[in-house]
């Protein structure tokens, strides 16, 4: 029995040995080695996708439709889905019809990385719209990219998401960054307040533009008196409020989504030393969920919101459609609808420029066409804006405005468009 | 008779009205669109089915069988209309009853009546369509009794004996893995599905028979060339398979692995562990500390200080093997001598509170793990140059990791230890008093355990490339567990077909992703309350839960009534 | 190790061994094995103890007092707490009666609670469609009872189902089977929750009656907090008086101890048992509704976190024991609440200071902190 132990032990070091274990090499001789190599092994994917006819366009979505935020990813993937019902009503390209691929990236970084290979294995996905969280885009992102299938993601925000050295990366939500940034200008320049706390729900989403919120606030010359983290799913804030009362700011920043910055608006009514202090939060509790669960606490309170140039027609239209096949108001479940129809209609956009219809009458997508043509979108008319994608995949129209809720409704009270 | 199928019919009608509102209520008819009503009666069918032949006492076709089962079908019928009409009508009259129940929609609604949402909604139903409910419910309970009765004709007369079918299950992985070569490149859509999908299914399936043939042979001679035969066609597998049902099967296999070494803790030593993901958490972190140290914020200041570079991983693959492994060891003996003098649920709850300690520190000690934005950049394996990366090589080295582990595993079942664990699994007290050093016991089996699930972890996080601290949340200990148990506890063929239940079919659910859980929970009780040693019980396990089954006046031993598994494991055939 | 002689004489090994057998299966009798470990590694276990108390008094007398925050924040910290602790405690009688009967763990109560919270929050629409939330006080109290009565019949309703479906099949079978089948059971509740009514979170709305609080200085405690306070004290007070003054509380005590012998004794042991679900599940809906108004959101997973914690806490007192499961999960809430500030750190490490005091408190006190009747039992 010893012996057998020994004789385990031996293998396992033998296969720690075996392998002539390389020099530790930089990350920069690491990824073009990853890049080498995949392709070699995996079925090389073809450089053109060809559609016969009665075929349809593929593309795929990478929904949160399960995990932490079911609701904002029920809502992306019914706004992809008017996308589609739209451009099929007008007759697709060249009577060729678009498909909705859904499949449930669970907001994680794990599923993100099944629903890629998934994407990536199917060789008549064209393109991907998603995924809806930074995590699960994460997971979506290194797959994509050897697979060479560009993706347009909706409402990834972490500055991370796009990069120079990935060209398949694209989204149409805006970056944090850019949020944190006008976020604290407000609160410092307009509001003229000095003494704030951040709390964030421990998401990447969250937690990110939290600290990008403080550090322009203390750049701003402003002071942080707290930094603290809730769970998301957490229903009782009372203790870490009652330790952020301690410090008398007079302003809560929460980055997060809208059930726990409705609980905390509401909570920090009760606490001692935030009886007056004032709360605002992000785009991910930009909704009417929000006000509804917070009621009459909401009042007064601020959200941001990274919005377009005023597309009231086009948005009502899309509502009017949107309301009339899930008989719910988008806005009931998430904020991320216009981007979700847009990054739909950016990707059709760039399908409709480089397809072409070859003798047979197939139509062929030529895939490093498609990722050259959605980089090189300008000009298109979404919901959220006119969107042109910049040289790293940043498509998103707009710029960030600041609502307030008075009586029960948000209000622009600063930023893009006034 | 008749007040007997009556008072039968009356309480099978409703139990199937109840799953049919169910089904109903979660938007299951929106999905099915024209199909709806003829897929509902089926489901109800087979409902009638499954509950008139545990009713032995009701007799005949045209007596109280065929009385019982068209009451229930009319019976669970008509309150279905009635339900149907009730909520039509909300519709029609523009109640807005998605307030209440999400799903109830005219889509959902008139797929019922097989009309378009427009008509339900204008009112212009015509009473055909809640004929046309009552009526195929009926059917459904007709159907269900002429199955029962041919059941029962078919049970009536001696089958012979058939010495060919003997060969089909040892045929059987082989002629699925035929299939899957037959169904070729993947992804094609074709009838509505998704051959990619049909072709992992089948690759799984292949896997599973391949482990019920490895079972039912008889030793000697032929073992020896069918083991051969399934190992080589194994090995072959990931080069048929594409990298959207390699990159499945990869976590398939990382969760055998991880499985196996939760196995060693609960099904050979009897410690409920409810944190195990905590050691997988530990060997994912460390090599990505080691792999990816750019991508914590600590790592690089002390890097930097000491003047060495941070731009690369710091070991290769290989050699973060026995740390990572080493440093999930020591987890387990950390977890281990606390909890030495626990028991039971005690050990549960204690174990679960560690596995979220663990994932708590991943994401509030910011500055070492990157928090909940993760460590990024996590290098694959490589060989001489050759990145081992992609899902292919991946699913080969969870094979290799898992072979490993299952021989260790084996041998550890009959050593010294391993018997030791048993007899500690059984009655502590008594272990102790025969001379097994309770303490060096425990112990090991934490620490093993936890080695292994450090091995998978180091694998995940290598698979991954990017992990977070919600991959590590208490639903992978979940998950490893109930593999286990699926499996059946001890087992070690067990954790095989328990991950490929459990990993695997949610992904081949893919399809109808909004009802993969519902699907995959109803599975775990049914399974609990059908076959409760799991699908393929270690021997010894299997002995115990006789015994046990046998003080069960209540129940028929649940053997007995279950028909013949595919693969005829040698178990069921010998208590037949 | 100190054992380790023991087996070299056989009989003498043999003769221990039936002696062990006795007495294991007599419970509540001192074993053999219990006296002999009393010995150095227990004295090690106290020392570290005692280490670990100064360490951390160190720690709240540095860092903690450090921060000086006011008395009255200490005080609002510690209402806080017993509020949280009261919500737990209503989940957690419900965990430690069913442990107590059938020696298993309810994975699923959690969910039950949640739909309690489901069923209060419909109820509660019914009653402001009628209007009565508009009416006069008394017509607003009935409106609140009769919406925390309505939470309680939805729990029940969920409670006996789960019992009749999921566990009694299983009763006699292995441990690890009915706490698979639990597990399954709470995903299953908890995502067709999710299916059925939607991913929307539901939002309570507190009439006039109830909201705000009792303002005192600084200190600010809001009525929903008290309610649930009280009436989780009186449910446990009520639980207290039907478990061990009652006719079926005997029963229950009998089914308890021994389900055969109780059977012979002419109990309905299903009935015990069944009953025994529905006043766990009672009190969850309770609960549910409790929390409803208190946190005023209720949505599908709502019901997972606090039913884990709950368990936390019923463990924390000794699981079974229905007084020790109160203390536990007023400990617990008074921890999550003044936890971080007395140790002074981030208020997100909340859930790792509850595990370990958990933890601990297992490592010098196993059965739990007032969990003698059963420990010996579960050997």
């Amino acid at each position: 029995m010893r012996q057998k132990w020994q004789i385990a032990g031996l293998f396992l070091l033998l296969a720690g040995c075996a392998a002539p274990a390389p020099a530790p090499q930089t990350a920069a001789e690491v990824a073009p080695a990853a890049e080498e190599a995949a392709p070699a092994a995996e079925e090389a994917a073809s450089a053109q996708v060809v559609i016969a006819p009665g075929q349809t366009i593929r593309i795929g979505g990478s929904f949160a439709l399960t995990g932490p935020i079911p609701d904002p990813g029920k809502d992306i993937r019914q706004a992809a889905e008017i996308a589609v019902d739209e451009l099929n009503a007008a007759g697709g390209i060249d009577g060729f019809l678009f498909e909705l691929v859904a499949e449930d990236g669970a907001c994680s970084g794990d599923q993100g990385t099944v629903v890629g290979n998934k994407f990536a294995a199917d060789s008549t996905i064209v393109a991907v719209s998603g995924g809806t969280c930074s995590g699960e885009t994460f997971g979506l992102k290194p797959i994509l990219q050897r697979a060479r299938i560009p993706f347009v993601s909706p409402s990834a925000t972490n500055p991370d998401v796009v990069d120079a050295e990935c060209d398949v990366c694209n989204r149409v939500a805006l970056s944090d960054a850019l949020q944190g940034q006008v976020d604290a200008d407000f609160v410092f320049n307009q509001l003229g307040l000095r003494k704030v706390a951040v709390m964030h729900d421990n998401s990447d989403y969250g937690k990110g533009l939290a600290e990008i919120f403080q550090n322009a606030m203390v750049a701003l010359g402003g002071e942080a008196t707290a930094f603290e983290g809730v769970q998301v799913g957490d229903t009782d804030f009372r203790a870490a409020l009652a330790k952020i009362g301690a410090g008398q700011p007079e302003l809560i920043f929460f980055g997060g989504y809208s059930t726990e910055a409705a609980l905390i608006a509401q909570q920090m009514k009760e606490t001692a030393g935030l009886e007056n202090a004032r709360f605002m939060s992000d785009d991910g509790a930009y909704t009417q969920q929000y006000l509804q669960a917070a009621g009459a606490a909401a009042e007064g309170t601020y959200m941001s919101f990274v919005a377009g140039d005023a597309q009231a027609e086009k948005l009502a239209a899309f509502t009017e459609a949107y309301v009339a096949k899930f008989g719910v108001e988008p806005s009931q479940l998430g904020p991320f609808h216009g981007q979700s129809y847009d990054s739909i209609q950016l990707i059709a956009d760039a399908i409709r420029r480089v397809a072409q219809p070859d003798d047979s009458g197939n139509l062929v997508i030529d895939r490093e066409a498609l990722i050259a043509a959605i980089r090189s979108t300008a000009g298109l008319a979404g919901i959220t804006g006119t969107l042109t994608c910049d040289e790293l995949g940043e498509c998103g129209a707009g710029g960030v405005q600041i609502f307030t809720v008075e009586n029960g409704a948000f209000k622009q009270v600063a930023g893009f468009g006034m | 008779m008749g007040m007997l199928a009556a008072r039968h019919g009356l309480r099978t009608g409703a139990l199937a009205f109840v799953l049919l509102t169910y089904l109903t209520l979660i938007g299951l008819p929106g999905r099915l669109a024209d199909l709806a009503m003829p897929v509902l009666a089926g489901v109800a069918a087979i409902f009638f089915w499954l509950v008139l032949r545990r009713n032995p006492q009701l007799g005949g076709i045209y007596g109280s069988l065929g009385g019982t089962a068209l009451w229930a079908g009319l019976l669970a019928g008509g309150f279905y209309a009635v339900l149907t009409a009730f909520f039509a009508g909300l519709l029609a009259n523009g109640v807005r009853v998605q307030l209440v129940f999400d799903k109830i929609v005219p889509q959902n609604l008139a797929a019922l009546y097989a009309v378009m949402p427009g008509a339900l909604l204008s009112g212009e139903l015509s009473p055909v369509g809640w004929l046309r409910q009552v009526g195929l419910l009926g059917l459904a309970g007709v159907a269900a009794a002429l199955l029962v009765a041919g059941e029962r004709w078919l049970r009536r007369r001696e089958l012979p004996p058939l010495a060919a079918l003997r060969w089909l299950p040892l045929l059987l992985p082989f002629v699925l893995l035929a299939a899957v070569i037959g169904l070729g490149s993947p992804a094609v859509t074709f009838g509505g599905n998704n051959q990619g999908t049909i072709r992992l299914l089948l690759a799984m399936l292949a896997v599973g028979s391949g482990i019920f043939a490895a079972r039912a042979v008889r030793p000697g001679g032929a073992r020896r060339v069918l083991w051969a035969l399934l190992a080589a066609a194994l090995v072959g597998l990931p080069f048929l398979l594409d990298q959207f049902q390699n990159s499945v099967m990869g976590i398939v296999f990382i969760f055998v692995m991880m499985g196996l070494g939760l196995n060693i803790v609960v099904g050979f030593a009897g410690l409920l562990d409810l944190g195990y993901v905590a050691f997988f958490a530990i060997g994912a972190y460390v090599y990505a500390f080691l792999a990816a140290p750019f991508s914590s914020p600590w790592l690089i200041a002390q890097l930097q200080g000491w003047g060495l570079p941070v731009s690369g991983p710091l070991v290769s693959f290989w050699l973060a093997l026995p740390l990572t492994m080493v440093a999930a060891g020591l987890g387990g003996l950390l977890l281990g001598i606390p909890v030495l003098r626990l028991r039971g649920d005690y050990l549960a709850i204690v174990t679960l509170g560690f596995g979220e300690i663990i994932r708590l520190f991943m994401l509030n000690l910011a500055e070492l793990t990157n928090g909940p934005r993760g460590l990024l950049n996590i290098a694959p394996p490589t060989v001489g140059g050759y990145s081992l990366g992609n899902p292919r090589d991946i699913f080969l080295l969870a094979l290799a990791g898992a072979a490993l582990i299952a021989l260790v595993a084996n041998r550890l079942d009959g050593s010294r230890l391993g018997r030791a664990w048993v007899a500690m699994r059984e009655d502590e007290d008594v272990a102790q008093a025969t001379g097994i050093h309770l303490v060096y016991t425990k112990l090991m089996a934490f620490a093993i355990g936890a080695l292994f699930a450090g091995l998978a972890g180091q694998l995940y996080a290598a698979r991954q490339t990017n992990i977070f601290p919600e991959n590590f949340s208490l639903f992978v200990s979940i998950d490893a567990l109930s593999l286990v148990i699926v499996g059946g506890m001890g087992s070690i063929p067990g954790v095989v077909l328990g991950a490929l239940a459990l990993k695997g079919l949610p992904e081949v659910l893919r399809g109808v992703d909004e009802y993969r859980i519902v699907t995959f929970a109803a599975l775990l009780v049914i399974m609990m309350i059908v076959r409760p040693q799991g699908i393929l019980p270690s021997l010894r396990r299997g002995r115990e839960l006789q015994e046990q089954g046998g003080s069960r006046a209540d129940q028929p031993s649940v053997l007995e009534t279950l028909p013949d598994n595919a693969g005829g494991s040698p178990l069921a055939q010998k208590e037949r | 190790m100190q054992f380790a002689g023991m087996a070299l004489q056989p009989l003498k090994a043999v003769r221990i061994y039936c002696e062990i057998r006795v007495m294991v299966k007599t419970p509540s009798f001192p074993t053999l094995v219990r006296l002999r470990q009393a010995s150095a590694v227990r004295w090690w276990v106290r020392l570290l103890g005692v280490v670990l108390l100064l360490l951390l008094a160190w720690r709240v007398a540095v860092v903690g007092l450090a921060e000086g925050y006011p008395a009255s924040f200490w005080i609002s910290q510690t209402l806080n707490g017993l509020v949280l602790g009261g919500v737990y405690a209503l989940i957690a009688l419900g965990y430690t009666l069913v442990y107590g009967i059938l020696l298993m763990i309810n994975f699923a109560h959690g969910d039950v609670m949640m739909i309690g919270g489901f069923t209060g929050f419909f109820a509660l629409q019914l009653w402001i469609g009628v209007g009565w939330l508009d009416g006069s006080a008394l017509w607003v109290v009935l409106a609140l009872v009769l919406t925390v009565v309505a939470g309680m019949l939805g729990s029940v309703l969920a409670g006996i189902t789960l019992e009749r479906v999921a566990y009694r099949p299983l009763r006699g079978a292995p441990r690890l089977v009915p706490l698979i089948s639990a597990i399954g059971a709470s995903l299953f509740l908890q995502y067709s929750v999710l299916l059925i009514f939607g991913v929307t979170p539901r939002a309570y709305t507190r009439p006039a009656l109830i909201e705000g609080g009792f303002r005192a200085g600084d200190i600010f405690v809001p009525y929903t907090g008290i309610i649930i306070f009280i009436v989780s004290l009186l449910l446990m007070l009520a639980l207290y008086l039907i478990v061990q003054r009652s006719k079926l509380g005997r029963a229950m005590r009998a089914v308890a101890e021994d389900k055969s012998t109780a059977a012979l004794m002419g109990i309905n042991v299903d009935q015990v048992i069944v009953f025994t679900f529905i006043l766990g599940s009672a009190l969850a809906g309770a609960g549910g509704v409790l929390l409803g108004f208190h946190n005023t959101v209720v949505k599908f997973n709502s019901g997972f976190i606090p039913g884990l914690k709950a368990f936390t806490a019923a463990v924390l007192g000794g699981i079974g024991n229905i007084p020790g499961a109160m203390v536990g999960a007023l400990l617990l809430g008074l921890i999550e609440a003044l936890g971080p500030s007395a140790l002074g750190i981030p208020t997100e490490y909340k859930d790792i200071i509850a595990f370990s005091v958990l933890v601990l408190i297992l490592i010098f006190r196993p059965s739990g902190l007032l969990g003698e009747v059963l420990s010996e039992k579960k050997a």
